[in-house]
């Protein structure tokens, strides 16, 4: 194996964030996770939002992680309450974007093909996390 | 030759084994947490993918014991490393430490025989110099045959010593710009390794191995920088 996890500078903050990726499908792999009905995490979001982590570039902020009810996993950027992109990855290779900066906000759908970051997206995480104090990639 | 700035900011030693096989590493979380927690108070869980998982049992990788100061212990489900960032001082000093979360982790894993054992140094250098090989020709030494006006990603090479066996693996990455006026840093990893099988318990054999792959990486290191790139360090 690669080293990826034995240099804690070079892959930490990615590592910690496949980490919390694979946490949250352990313990949300079942349907009705929340008492209301949401789909089971999958592996294949799982796979893709892994895929999604490990194409940061380095230097970019990695997010936060959640489940989302319809089964997908939600990638979260939060610099503060009014500043804020989200995106939500599934089983398909089309992820849902929505941001939140001030009094702006908006919506988008990108492709994401396992390799490269859309661009628009990486331009979104450096315009929310600008001059937050963030964990790296 | 000892630099009062070295541009180290990360060291590992790591040192990989073959674990008894019915070895469950999350049930050693507990007592590793009790043994290590004087030292190492913080903790991290690092799972791993495996095909078809689920189950945080099966894809638990390794513990992460985390110093208040620059350091940590990782406890793997292949061996055990142990990390140490800046403020870097020598080796010599946390060759005690080393020695004692080592023992902790043999004492606790009884690891069956030593694989591989590797000493790695990840540095950052900041050049004041653009991107051009003819400019970063003033500070790194990056082999010949590339030509000047090249534009450099990454650059990397292995090499075997002939004597002790020893490996050495040396990649050069220009890292990422954080601001687009200002070089670029370069990134010289250097991670020398020695794969031969040994007994866990004598560290003697251990730390005279270590002492080797050091002995190597400074000549690495000093072999890749200019006289130009060291007297930034001084």
């Amino acid at each position: 194996m690669e080293a990826m996890y034995e240099s804690v500078w070079l892959y930490g903050p990615r590592t910690e964030a496949i980490s919390e990726i694979l946490s949250v499908v352990a313990t949300h792999c079942r349907p009705d996770w929340d008492g209301e009905g949401a789909e089971a995490i999958s592996q294949l979001a799982a796979d893709r939002a892994i895929a999604f982590i490990r194409a940061l570039p380095r230097g970019v902020p990695v997010p936060e992680i959640a489940p989302e009810h319809d089964g997908s996993i939600s990638l979260d950027w939060i610099d503060s309450r009014s500043r804020v992109l989200s995106i939500s990855i599934g089983v398909s290779d089309r992820l849902a974007v929505a941001w939140l900066d001030g009094t702006n906000q908006g919506h988008a759908v990108e492709r994401f093909d396992g390799e490269r970051i859309p661009p628009l997206i990486l331009e979104r995480i450096r315009e929310t996390m600008g001059n937050a104090s963030v964990r790296v990639s | 030759m000892r630099l009062a700035h070295p541009p180290i900011v990360e060291m590992v030693v790591d040192i990989d084994c073959d674990l008894p096989a019915d070895l469950e590493i999350a049930d050693l979380e507990q007592r590793a947490r009790e043994l290590y927690s004087d030292r190492y108070p913080g903790f991290r869980r690092i799972l791993h993918p495996l095909p078809g998982f689920g189950d945080i049992r099966e894809a638990t990788y390794a513990f992460q014991f985390l110093e208040e100061g620059p350091g940590l212990v990782q406890l793997r489900r292949d061996g055990f490393s142990f990390n140490r960032f800046p403020p870097y001082t020598d080796l010599d000093e946390y060759l005690p430490e080393i020695r004692r979360a080592w023992q902790i982790f043999v004492d606790l894993v009884a690891p069956v025989a030593i694989r591989r054992i590797g000493l790695r140094y990840i540095n950052h250098i900041l050049v004041p110099s653009g991107l051009r090989i003819a400019d970063l020709n003033e500070y790194l030494h990056l082999g010949s045959g590339l030509p000047d006006d090249m534009t450099l990603k990454f650059n990397e090479y292995l090499a075997i010593e002939d004597v002790t066996g020893n490996e050495v693996r040396v990649r050069m990455v220009i890292d990422a710009q954080e601001r687009p006026d200002q070089p670029p840093p370069v990134i010289l990893d250097i991670a020398g390794s020695r794969r031969h099988s040994a007994d866990p318990q004598v560290w003697e054999n251990i730390e005279t191995t270590i002492l080797g792959l050091r002995r190597m990486a400074n000549a690495v290191f000093q072999s890749s920088l200019t006289e130009q790139c060291l007297t930034l360090f001084r």
